[in-house]
């Protein structure tokens, strides 16, 4: 912990503007304000400054520490791009900066929120949603409309709406993208969530390193409260609602609404146990989405009868955003109507393979996310394919792995991901995870034995059927899926000790 | 109350529908392993020992947290439970310090018997260890995390430890990873009897004790408090609640204690002296309420965390400094002891006391009033030291001339008990006759707080029981903002009073969820109460002589030089 220890007579300035902060941040849920904002003062938070935070919002210092130390790094601060090097020199800063172009409303935004005001009921909201057969765009792939019935349902005078905006997959920019280009499109879906649900009030959990985006979000939410699409009686209805940001960092398992939650609220970002039928923020239901599920709620309103919809088929036809890397000749961002095979997905909008080579294996939903061979990859890509094959969305990457992909040394690297990132409350994640990892650096290093392999599997299928969350119950599945795929490369590594038997490059 | 049918392993019961997978189980006579889980303190399904499966519930649930439904199917013996179950055990224990054979858990130990219960053979997942330097700064309490396997049961019940870190480096500590002697920490102990490991222990102060026995220069005299009796059986196989007064005394004086005195002759001078200090500041106007001092986990709180109630305090020590101070005195006098030669040992229910008797204040004579202060473990300890078959001694009774107490000083021990003592004392001054109804079953029981009021002396004299961290700020809360008024309250730290002390035999989760121990052990000292022929302190003939060869009256200059103390404010 770093303490000043320069001439006592002199005054720490930083002292005076923590006061500052502590005494603006008077809401709900201060304590994530007071935080962020007095990490960036200070970096890492001294004790002294633990003391005045924790007195001033009424906690114990210990569990303050414990919310401060919640890290990955081990140390708790809200890194920042601007932060890293001098921005004097940076071109955004220029005259004529990309910033000047934020959070523009353009002619069609808020129809549809108009629209509902003006027409429908809450329950006809939620219908409409329901019949869309929209999905959670998640591991979960939870139904939308039915979260939203049953925060109706409630009878609580506070409701909140909940948006997550920051993945947790390294590399992953899909959510950053769409904050960045279109604000207002969030905005108006939560306005929506709120008015279908009664709510009053939303969060937008922000990555707090994305400092354009939340320059942009901010623009949109003055500019669409001047225009009365926020605020108190908007479009002079009965309907208020406002929208904060709250920044985040690591300290929340996304996708793991319990975590979130706990984030939110001001504690260490572990998940919980529902107390009652659905999550709730300060005890009042929420509804909480990612941003990607809320930016097709307009949509569903403005297009209600003219797509299919669950009635008929049953399942989501919307498009999914994918984070589609590896060996492809045009890798991106994709967005993708749902069922798509990934054959079309890597042949069609991808472009092949480079070199021709030939496919090995595709891992679906992000860093930890489970692999399928290159002949299955007719499947199409939904919810319902996916579950069957015991895969799941996950965050939505696709790593398409040609021949000479290393697996072994990739395995690695996702529990390199998985054991930094537990959060260390169950005990099969917080050491099973760990012990994964060691097994597999020794593997890695050509110091494996057959049995660890078999040690691995057994870990692997206990982390996942044992770990609290879905954190824990997702790490091991790229390690699992390629056992039993590729078994031959891990045995490679131990029997004869060939640290690369797939002959590619990638370590 | 609803009730749901559910069906366990097969077997179709009707359950409460507000049970728990694990109460249900337990219904059904099926037994499901538990770590972490403590019922009503933790219940957060972090272990995951527990696992069960769940027909459409996708993977494994928590039978410690997850609700019955309506038509429930449960299997709790599948092979994917009993592997999830036991690979989990095995991670767990390859990030423990397996120093078993040398730890004071050993065959105590809840993390041991499901090793045992799980058929554990060998330890497959051997890898990076976390290593904590074992904090020993504080008199009562030494802090081992490399033991620790992230239960939180102790940081669900203390306010000064929490879990901080992340992931395979999370841990339990004190803010800023300090040593928890530099917190508010007053020492209760309730996070040594909650640990289901090693990680949290007692200071062993026993070779003190060996030493000083062993030294034909020392007087070694030993004081046995009145819950340690209600308890120490417990270390030696007997039932929950046995009283083994006799044998206790009989096992000190074999292993060679020059006198073996009973802390409940403290109780009754304790009871003498607050007694009268009460009925003076009733009657000279003096700062009320009353509240009881006996309790040095209440004292150190108080001091630190409510000082605006120190004047309240009574200013009597608490009874065993109370009767140290008397041996090192009128004892010391009487006997033509030096008292620099006279060890005083303490055999207390309670971890708190160590750091008491350090206190500077405390030593009236000269001398620290105890020298050293042993918890009924460490007295357990050391009989099974010296290989004296415990159950098998006959009873012995207290050494002469502080041996036997009243049945006031015995009650003691429960929460409630220094009330009702008080009451049959204060009540027969004030009164100024003899009472024959002397039982007072409204201070008696389990309730975070119990009032009573009686008549005496012509007034209503208004009394409350606190005891537990939380009943007691939420009570004196309300006293300070004038919502509620009393003359006298006793207030005990730990949950039920000194029975639950944290320096009482440790029992496992599996026995702590069924038995509530404060009512079990309480009870064999209101039997104790029921058998002695006084049960009034100021009847007691050995505290009448005291008076009358010494101290002169209660709250005489003497009684005040010697019975009692000050406080002090204290930050943290």
């Amino acid at each position: 912990m770093s303490m000043s220890n320069g001439n006592p007579a002199k005054v720490d300035l930083r002292e005076e503007k923590l006061q500052q902060i502590i005494e603006k941040h008077n809401t709900r849920g201060r304590l994530r304000p007071i935080l962020f904002e007095a990490q960036r003062l200070y970096g890492e938070l001294p004790v002294a400054a633990h003391l005045k935070i924790a007195q001033a919002v009424g906690m114990l210092p210990v569990k303050l520490y414990g919310v401060t130390t919640f890290s990955p790094a081990g140390k708790n601060c809200y890194t920042n791009a601007s932060d890293s090097f001098q921005t004097a020199d940076r071109i955004e800063n220029r005259q004529g900066g990309f910033r000047n172009i934020a959070g523009v409303v353009s002619e069609t935004g808020y129809r549809a929120l108009l629209q509902a005001l003006a027409g429908k009921d809450s329950a006809g909201i939620v219908e409409t949603v329901k019949k869309s057969g929209l999905r959670e765009r998640d591991r979960t792939g939870e139904p939308v409309g039915l979260q939203w019935e049953r925060v109706r349902r409630e009878a609580d005078e506070q409701k909140f709406i909940c948006c997550y905006v920051s993945e947790n997959d390294i590399g992953s920019v899909k959510d950053r993208m769409l904050i960045e280009q279109n604000p207002h499109l969030l905005l108006e879906a939560m306005a929506i969530a709120g008015l279908a649900t009664g709510a009053d009030t939303g969060y937008v959990l922000l990555n707090a390193s994305w400092d354009l985006a939340a320059e942009r979000l901010q623009a949109a939410i003055d500019e669409a409260k001047q225009l009365r699409f926020l605020g108190t009686h908007i479009d002079e209805s009965a309907f208020s609602f406002e929208v904060e940001i709250r920044f985040s960092n690591e300290d929340v398992l996304f996708g793991e609404k319990t975590s979130l939650i706990a984030y939110l609220e001001g504690n260490r970002g572990e998940p919980a146990v529902f107390s009652g039928a659905m999550p709730c923020l300060w005890q009042k239901p929420v509804v909480i989405h990612n941003i990607e599920t809320l930016y097709h709620i307009p949509a569903i309103l403005l297009e209600e009868g003219q797509k299919p919809d669950d009635t008929v088929t049953g399942s989501d036809v919307r498009t999914k955003l994918f984070a589609v890397v590896g060996d492809l000749n045009h890798p991106g961002i994709m967005e993708i109507p749902l069922g798509t095979t990934l054959r079309e997905v890597i042949f069609g909008m991808g472009g092949g393979i480079p070199g021709g080579k030939k496919l090995k294996a595709v891992q679906i939903g992000g860093m930890a996310g489970g692999c399928i061979a290159a002949d299955q990859i007719d499947i199409p890509l939904d919810y319902e394919s996916l579950h069957q094959l015991g895969l799941n969305m996950g965050s939505g990457g696709l790593v398409i792995m040609a021949e000479g992909y290393n697996i072994v040394a990739a395995a690695k690297n996702a529990m390199e991901f998985s054991a930094e990132r537990s959060c260390g409350k169950c005990s099969p994640c917080r050491i099973g995870t760990k012990r994964m990892l060691e097994i597999l650096r020794k593997i890695a290093a050509g110091a494996g034995e057959e049995s660890d392999l078999t040690k691995l599997e057994i870990l692997a299928r206990n982390v996942k059927a044992a770990s609290f969350c879905g954190f824990g119950r997702t790490a091991p599945d790229f390690v699992l899926s390629t056992l039993t795929l590729f078994r031959d490369e891990y045995r490679s590594y131990v029997i004869n000790k060939n640290r690369n038997p797939a002959g590619g490059v990638n370590q | 109350m609803d009730m749901v049918t559910v069906l366990i392993d097969n077997k179709s019961l009707q359950v409460p529908a507000n049970f728990t997978i694990l109460e249900a189980a337990k219904q059904a006579d099926i037994k499901i392993p538990t770590l972490c889980f403590l019922k009503g303190i933790n219940e957060i399904g972090a272990c995951r020992m527990c696992l069960v499966e769940v027909k459409g519930a996708e993977g494994l649930q928590t039978a410690c947290n997850y609700r019955v439904g309506e038509g429930m199917e449960i299997l709790t013996q599948t092979p994917a439970a009993r592997e999830a179950r036991k690979v989990t055990l095995e991670l767990i224990l390859s990030n423990h310090e397996k120093k078993c054979l040398t730890c004071v858990r050993s065959t105590n130990c809840e993390l041991q018997q499901l090793a045992a219960e799980l058929n554990v053979r060998e330890i497959p997942f051997e890898g990076e260890t976390n290593r904590y330097a074992v904090d020993e700064l504080s008199p009562s309490i030494v802090r081992d995390q490399n033991k620790c396997i992230l239960c939180r049961r102790c940081a669900n019940l203390c306010p000064y430890i929490d879990v901080n870190g992340r992931g395979f480096k999370t841990i339990v500590s004190p803010a800023f990873q300090k040593s928890i002697s530099a917190t508010g920490c007053v020492s209760c102990g309730q996070c040594i009897n909650a640990c289901p490991v090693g990680a949290i222990r007692e200071k062993d102060n026993t070779d003190r004790v060996w030493e000083a026995l062993a030294d034909n220069d020392r007087y070694v005299i030993v004081q046995t408090a009145p819950s340690v009796r209600a308890a120490l059986g417990e270390e030696f196989g007997l039932p929950i609640g046995s009283r083994v007064t006799g044998k206790m005394v009989s096992a000190l004086k074999a292993m060679g204690f020059d006198k073996v005195f009973d802390t409940d002759t403290g109780a009754d001078l304790t009871i003498m002296e607050e007694g009268t200090e009460l009925i003076n500041r009733l009657k000279n106007g003096g700062k009320l309420p009353l509240i009881t001092s006996c309790c040095p986990g209440w004292i150190k709180f108080c001091e630190q965390a409510m000082p605006a109630f120190i004047p309240n305090l009574s200013s009597c020590k608490s009874p065993h400094e109370m009767f140290g101070a008397v041996l090192k005195s009128y004892y010391a006098e009487k006997h033509g002891i030096d008292p620099a030669k006279i060890i005083t040992v303490s055999i207390m229910p309670c971890t708190a006391k160590k750091f008491e008797a350090q206190r500077p204040e405390l030593a009236s004579t000269g001398y620290p009033d105890v020298d050293v202060v042993l918890t009924t473990r460490e007295l357990a300890r050391m009989i099974k030291t010296t290989g004296i078959q415990f159950t098998e001694l006959p009873d012995s009774n207290f050494d002469e001339p502080m041996g036997e107490a009243s049945g006031a000083g015995v009650i003691f021990g429960a929460t409630g008990g220094v009330m009702e003592a008080a009451l049959r004392t204060v009540a027969e001054v004030l009164n100024g006759n003899s009472l024959n109804q002397i039982e007072y079953k409204a201070v008696r029981g389990i309730a975070g707080v119990r009032e009573v009021t009686i008549e005496a002396g012509g007034m209503q004299l208004k009394a409350a029981v606190v005891h537990g961290s939380v009943n007691i700020k939420n009570l004196l809360q309300k006293v300070q903002n004038g919502e509620v008024e009393y003359h006298f309250i006793e207030v005990m730290f730990c949950p039920g009073g000194c029975v639950n002390g944290g320096g009482q035999p440790i029992r496992s989760s599996q026995i702590r969820n069924e038995i509530d121990l404060r009512t079990a052990r309480a009870g064999a000292l209101y039997e104790e109460d029921q058998d002695l022929p006084i049960r009034k302190s100021h009847e007691n003939p050995r505290v009448k002589a005291l008076y009358d060869e010494y101290f002169a009256a209660p709250g005489s200059p003497k009684a005040h030089k010697l019975l009692h103390t000050h406080y002090v404010v204290r930050g943290h």
